[in-house]
């Protein structure tokens, strides 16, 4: 049952990544983008958590013997990182698929492709 | 000065940085390109002064004080120096001889009042490259190939045509991938070690003998890392998205990329990982798919019907030479060689091929352009294509030269043959090529170069110097082989 997590973080990178390379329309392929990046965030965060962990907030003052068990705050810190990547990625590509929708009026890509060979 | 020499690990990125950002706020073409000038230089100076230091030793530098295993570290060595030292200079050059090309082939087709953010995202851009190769941190790694790469998309939707969008959103799809897989390797290695910091983790590593978990870990790595390398099976996206955007900028892209890639390889493989058995099996995995990468994409470079596009697959082929000399072990020295000759080369083509597109930007070979006049220009086109096409007595000719004496002492009898093969038709490809831009039809559409060429001249020049440098290139790659081997 541990492994349940990381079973969930594969089959949300599998669908990100179907829905990226089946799909026609740009938005929806910044979309899949979208749920290709979380499976990651799902991914490391699990790595971070114990069992019976607790939030990482340092309630023993430091002392010895301290009865808690808290969950590895790296991989919280790395992901709020990821997160912005995966932000910036997304207004990058909407930008794009803005700029080439002002070109071309549409955001199909095989109608653009069949226009780019017309050409 | 003691300030300067404290921390130039930090400094060498963050004047780039800060030179991108006064770039932003420039609100001037000129006076961003100046800023760019500056902070480029100073860097290249700083880039400079620091290998006399890590000449007699490493240098680690942790940020904010905080110590390795812990904070995000710096560290410099003989490895890294000479490749950041590299990064400045072709920043430096291309801005420098670069400037009229970069107005008449890119700026022009940006909006009045946004120019200035070219220079900004160059920098940007810049700024990654150097990051990626001064970091010692493996999350570090992927954020700064996110900044880096971020910057690379837009700079490759400006151009002429607006298929350049079309290609670099296919670029950015590709490329978050690769980002992505490269993330999630990192990711098994930090489950393994919970430990971020590369000689940290190589340390744990080799301690505790969790294969299978390090071997998913370097699967997802290295196929990120083809990915984003554009490597022979996902080598499409790279042809489509080159073959659209401004070619100017593919020869500061092209002439960087290859280098990156096979520093983090290098840097992933053997400071990390350091596993003799992973590293052997890696190489028969790489070794098919160079011979591959390279056997096609000469096929589709001699097959194909545009000027640039057989330049973009003879780049791609190069990038097969490459990742074939990686997994020999004997062959570092070569490599590096072969890496820095394979950049000189693609700038001056892709130089060539901004000229031409400039005027023109059909370059199918059936209505190639006449060129008219010229001739200082076409003599500049013959020294370089001379050079790019390894004819005897050239810098590449000497490198595969010394590549089939390599692959003949190792008895790898069928490489032999695919590079011999290879370099006969790279040949060949290049003829094609002479022959569009010396022999073309008069009745086709006639232009005349009239771009000023200080750009190409000093190219060609560094070509012809990197015949005469070959042995000093060979030193300084010397001094990269042996950290490697400790």
């Amino acid at each position: 049952m541990q492994h349940l997590i990381y079973i969930f973080a594969i089959i949300v990178l599998n669908a990100g990544l179907f829905i990226m390379l089946t799909s026609d329309n740009y938005v929806r392929k910044i979309i899949g983008l979208g749920v290709f990046q979380s499976s990651v965030l799902i991914f490391y965060i699990s790595l971070g958590k114990t069992r019976d962990g607790i939030v990482p907030i340092d309630i023993c003052q430091n002392a010895l013997n301290c009865p808690h068990i808290y969950s590895s705050p790296i991989p919280h810190v790395l992901m709020l990182t990821a997160i912005v990547v995966g932000f910036a990625t997304l207004s990058v590509g909407l930008a794009l698929i803005y700029q080439i929708k002002r070109e071309y009026n549409t955001v199909n890509a095989s109608e653009i492709d069949q226009r780019n060979t017309l050409l | 000065m003691n300030i300067l020499a404290k921390h130039f690990p930090a400094l060498q990125i963050l004047i780039p940085f800060a030179g991108a950002l006064f770039a932003v706020l420039s609100f001037n073409r000129f006076s961003a390109w100046l800023i760019a000038i500056i902070s480029v230089s100073l860097s290249l100076l700083l880039s400079v002064y620091a290998f006399q230091l890590t000449k007699m030793n490493e240098i680690f530098y942790a940020f904010g004080n905080w110590p390795a295993p812990i904070g995000i570290e710096y560290r410099l060595d003989h490895l890294n120096q000479p490749v950041i030292i590299f990064i400045n200079a072709v920043l430096l050059f291309f801005l420098i001889f670069g400037k009229e090309l970069i107005n008449v082939t890119i700026t022009n087709y940006i909006e009045y009042g946004k120019q200035h953010i070219f220079y900004s995202l160059l920098l940007f851009a810049h700024v990654g490259y150097l990051g990626v190769i001064s970091t010692n941190d493996l999350f570090n790694i992927y954020v700064f190939i996110e900044i880096s790469s971020l910057s690379t998309y837009v700079l490759m939707s400006k151009g002429r045509s607006s298929k350049a969008l079309i290609g670099a959103f296919d670029y950015l799809i590709m490329g978050t991938i690769g980002a992505t897989l490269i993330l999630i390797g990192i990711g098994f290695l930090f489950a393994i070690t919970g430990s971020l910091n590369i000689s940290d983790v190589a340390n744990i590593l080799s301690n505790n003998d969790n294969s299978r978990l390090v071997i998913t870990a370097v699967a997802f790595f290295i196929t990120g890392v083809i990915l984003k390398m554009a490597f022979f099976p996902m080598h499409f996206w790279m042809i489509r998205s080159y073959s659209s955007t401004a070619p100017f900028v593919l020869s500061y892209l092209a002439a960087i990329s290859s280098v990156l890639g096979v520093y983090i390889t290098l840097r992933f493989i053997h400071f990390t990982i350091d596993n003799e058995t992973i590293i052997n099996s890696l190489s028969l995995i790489f070794r098919p798919i160079a011979i591959f990468t390279i056997a096609i994409c000469t096929f589709l470079a001699l097959k194909s019907r545009d000027f640039k596009k057989v330049i973009i697959y003879s780049t791609a082929s190069q990038i097969g030479y490459i990742f074939l000399l990686i997994t020999i072990p004997e062959a570092k020295r070569l490599l590096f060689q072969l890496l820095i000759v394979d950049a000189i080369n693609k700038i001056a083509l892709f130089t060539i091929v901004a000229h031409i597109q400039n005027k023109k930007e059909d370059l199918r070979f059936i209505n190639f352009v006449y060129i008219e006049k010229s001739a200082f220009f076409k003599t500049l086109v013959a020294f370089s294509l001379l050079f790019s096409s390894g004819m005897p007595i050239t810098s590449m000719f000497l490198i595969k030269i010394n590549m089939f004496d390599l692959l003949i002492s190792k008895n790898l009898i069928t490489e032999f043959i695919i590079v011999v093969l290879g370099s006969i038709l790279a040949l060949l490809y290049h003829l094609r090529l002479a022959k569009a831009i010396f022999f073309s039809p008069h009745h086709n559409e006639t232009v005349k170069i009239e771009t000023k060429l200080y750009g190409l001249t000093a190219i060609v020049v560094i070509q012809i110097m990197s015949l005469i440098y070959m042995n000093n290139m060979a030193t300084l790659a010397g001094y990269t082989e042996s950290v490697i081997v400790n």
